[in-house]
């Protein structure tokens, strides 16, 4: 029984991108980021949202919530408490919502990735209940607005969307996993139209385990530098509207860019770390391309999942090397984690619509912080702003615990 | 503060507690390598928590994973560690 | 659509470490008792049924991966290897891993955030990867040998039922041999005192409950995953209530057939649940009112209870109704069809 992980549906139907929306420490909106991510700016600072004094690393990529947020169907009670995950959700949400221009409905399943939720909540529930034992006032509310699936409600209410939803946690692939689960769904014939995304907001749980386990950098975050010296965290959310072809034809929708590949796999190596030689990853890139039908010659341009510590990046390079054989010498590959950081489950999401907005506007994201490429890297690293012609993209998301998720985008001329 | 049996069965229940093993501290050796081939087979999240668990338990600062390779070798190295550290806690290690 | 089946089942409850267990608490109606849990900071203890510790030490806990993970993925890895129980170690079968969970790692999460307040600098690296969702579903992937396709959902309790679907479509597209969906849960004080916010009747309890689909009727026990409802979600169009009733609706009168509901201690939660079943006369089982509100882990126990009902042939077909406490409700009806016999192995 010849049965591939990734078996094609019967006639699959092709899937584009009609809506995208964006928010990290570049600001909120396609436009600012595009901006950003074209320069190679990045967007670090001493982290304001919680105490890092005692924190061996003090810098993350936190955003900015605008003033007011934009209008949506919550109810003036569901707008007044929104926490800040749901607020960096919604802003993406409603920036692709808005240009997909789709309507209310019960039939547009939402699919999201995340790691941690509402995560600042928790640990609000975790002070109070400590602190104050007895004291129960806002910790039904927290308990309820700190699981994920109400940071979903949001997305469904502002939107006037009846789900379901369905919430995927696998570490920093959640957010590339969760668009990838929705590709297969419009693919499939399972759904006309499917809302899709990734987020995660900077919590001090999780920035500090990170810098217990000293991966955060103490310098500069230089994914695929010899010297490299640890991830950086960030913070923010990404939204894509995927539908059929022929929905977005009728619909007369502009058309983003097509998905036409993904893949997931399984690294049993290591709870934290990856196998050295990279194989799961690399099972990842050959069954995505499998599943979009090219070969690793036909991509131009490769979004490493490039973490910035010494592991990842030493892993995926293996990988990348092997996979792209003889187009490795020529593959322009970078990580954008060096300007915004590692948002974890919002990672895959916004990588996915970087490769978007450089399939779109023909350039090439770079990584100023790079000083000596890592002699590991039988690709060229994009450490310049540059134009360049470019038909496909690949972005990979390798996660804590093993979960490797590759997805493929092509232009839409 | 010198090398004891006591101070060594100390320092196994130590690693026990901390990386939740699922050994008795009798069968440690002193000598048997921590990681690596032949090893208990611990990996660098164990030594990082055993870095954290011996500043809470000794006070005793390991600054660089340079450090660290030496003193984490053995149960025995860290012994000696303890003691140097209690002789003279100012000194770097 | 091509058929699915039930190919093994397992469970980790306060009944104990397998499915048989639970079947006999639930079949005697008599609950496992109930133990105090200290509130700091409170006089009155919460109330908590804990999965008592195994007769014997389960030989999986020796595997490496687990020596540093919680409760929730000794339960996990239970109930799991339970249900693949009739699958041979050498077996060449792709076993697709659906992990569901609403709580989560509640356990090493409360140590390290306590550990991090007090002093980032000494704060434990080794608990916080065991903090991720993901890592019962990474620790699980370990145990077995071939398992291309791992994901882990997060919601509520009927998140469960959404993870039967994902699964039965892994194998209608030929992605996986057998797709294992499995729930669990852990206890500590914290996650018991927010669900005494939410519900102050609520008994809190953990464990796991897992469920083996297949494509073959040869390697069924016995048990066919008949359907699955739309995932009724709680929105501004819809409330809990409508739900509830919209799930119920999506099933026809059957003979000889078993409701395990998903009452519990709590009537005011249980209040949209109560009215759509309110026509239902035949006989009826409440898992949680005997083991306690174990979230995704109860969820999957009701699963477990109406798949044993029809495999011990005592009924034609069970139905598990999940109205989740916030996010959806949604059911599944499980069927009687041949299964292979209690010697064959995959």
């Amino acid at each position: 029984m010849n049965l591939s992980s990734n078996a094609p549906p019967l006639q699959p139907r092709r899937v584009v991108v009609t809506g995208a929306g964006i928010v990290t420490a570049l600001g909120a909106g396609w436009a600012k980021n595009e901006e950003g991510f074209r320069a190679g700016r990045t967007a670090f600072r001493r982290v304001t949202l919680f105490d890092v004094s005692r924190q061996r690393v003090k810098m993350a990529a936190e955003a900015d919530l605008p003033e007011r947020m934009p209008a949506t169907l919550l109810s003036p009670r569901q707008s007044a408490r929104l926490d800040r995950a749901s607020s960096l959700l919604l802003l993406a949400s409603v920036e692709a919502w808005r240009q997909a221009g789709w309507e209310p409905s019960e039939e547009i399943p939402v699919v999201l990735g995340t790691t941690s939720g509402g995560m600042p909540l928790g640990e609000d529930y975790f002070r109070q209940a400590v602190r104050t034992p007895r004291l129960h006032r806002r910790q039904a509310t927290r308990a309820f607005q700190y699981q994920a699936h109400s940071q979903g409600r949001i997305v469904l209410d502002a939107l006037g969307l009846g789900g379901p939803a369905t919430l995927i946690s696998n570490a920093c692939a959640s957010g590339a996993c969760a668009i990838g689960q929705a590709w297969e769904m419009v693919r499939g014939g399972g759904a006309e139209q499917v809302f899709a995304g990734g987020y995660d907001v900077l919590s001090q749980l999780v920035f500090a385990g990170f810098d217990a386990l000293q991966a955060l950098s103490p310098t500069r975050c230089r994914p695929f530098d010899k010297n490299r010296d640890g991830l950086a965290v960030g913070e923010g959310a990404a939204m894509l509207a995927l539908e059929t072809l022929n929905s977005a034809r009728r619909r007369g929708a502009e058309i983003l860019g097509e998905i036409t590949g993904y893949a997931m796999t399984i690294d049993r190596h290591h709870l934290t770390q990856p196998h050295p030689e990279g194989n799961a990853a690399l099972a990842a890139m050959s069954q995505a391309c499998a599943a979009a039908g090219i070969t690793p010659a036909e991509i131009d341009y490769v979004n490493a999942h490039g973490t910035g510590t010494p592991l990842n990046d030493g892993a995926e390079a293996a990988a990348i090397n092997q996979w792209a054989g003889a187009r490795a010498a020529t593959l322009p590959v970078s990580s954008t984690k060096a300007s915004v950081g590692h948002l974890l489950g919002g990672a895959g999401a916004v990588e996915t619509v970087v490769c978007l907005m450089a399939l779109r506007g023909q350039w090439l994201p770079p990584e100023l912080a790079l000083e000596t490429p890592d002699p590991a890297c039988r690709f060229p690293l994009v450490t310049r702003a540059r134009d360049a012609r470019l038909a496909t993209a690949l972005s990979n998301s390798f996660g804590f615990g093993g979960i490797n998720a590759t997805l493929i985008m092509r232009r839409w001329e | 503060m010198e090398i004891t049996t006591a101070l060594n069965l100390e320092i196994k229940q130590l690693l026990i507690e901390n990386l939740m093993l699922q050994i008795r501290a009798e069968e440690i050796g002193d000598e048997q390598p921590l990681f690596g081939p032949q090893s208990i087979g611990l990996d660098s999240v164990d030594a990082l928590q055993l870095v954290v668990a011996l500043d809470k338990k000794y006070g005793l600062k390991i600054q660089d994973s340079d450090a660290a390779k030496q003193i984490l070798q053995s149960v025995r190295t860290i012994a000696e560690a303890v003691v140097r550290h209690a002789a003279n806690p100012g000194a770097a290690l | 659509m091509s058929r699915i089946f039930v190919s093994g089942y397992g469970a980790v409850s306060p009944a104990g470490w397998s499915a048989g267990e639970l079947q006999r608490v639930l079949r005697d109606g008599k609950s496992p008792p109930i133990q105090p849990l200290d509130r700091p900071g409170w006089e009155k203890p919460l109330r908590t049924r804990a999965v008592p510790a195994p007769a014997a030490r389960p030989s999986f806990l020796a595997h490496p991966r687990l020596r540093r993970s919680s409760a929730i993925t000794h339960y996990a890895a239970g109930a799991l290897l339970e249900s693949l129980a009739g699958l041979r170690p050498d077996s060449s079968r792709h076993v697709g891993l659906i992990v569901c969970l609403q709580s989560g790692c509640v356990q090493y999460t409360y140590r390290f955030f306590e550990e991090v307040l007090a002093d980032p600098a000494t704060a434990s690296p080794l608990l916080f990867p065991e903090t991720v969702f993901a890592a019962p579903a990474s620790h699980l992937a370990a145990l077995l040998e071939n398992t291309p396709l791992v994901t882990t959902l997060i919601g509520d309790p009927a998140t469960f039922v959404q993870g039967l679907a994902l699964g039965a479509d892994w194998l209608r597209q030929n992605r996986v041999d057998i797709a294992v969906v499995v729930g669990s849960e852990e206890i500590n004080w914290l996650r018991a005192d927010a669900l005494w916010h939410l519900e102050h009747g609520a008994i809190i309890s953990g464990g796991a409950g897992a469920v083996a689909l297949c494509r073959e009727p040869e390697w069924s026990a016995g048990v066919e995953l008949a359907s699955v409802t739309k995932a009724q979600s709680y929105s501004a169009r819809k409330s809990r209530m409508q739900a509830a009733r919209a799930m119920r609706e999506e099933f026809r009168m059957a003979e000889n057939e078993l409701l395990c509901d998903g009452l519990g201690d709590s009537p005011r939660t249980d209040a949209p649940e109560i009215a759509a079943w309110q026509d239902w006369t035949g006989p009826r089982l409440s898992p949680k009112t005997i083991l306690g509100e174990g979230l995704m882990a109860a969820a999957a126990w009701q699963c477990v209870a109406a798949c044993a009902a029809v495999a011990e042939k005592r009924f034609s077909s069970a139905i598990a109704s999940l109205v989740g406490c916030n996010q959806q409700a949604m059911g599944v009806r499980f069927q009687a069809c041949p299964g292979r016999e209690k010697s064959d192995t995959l």
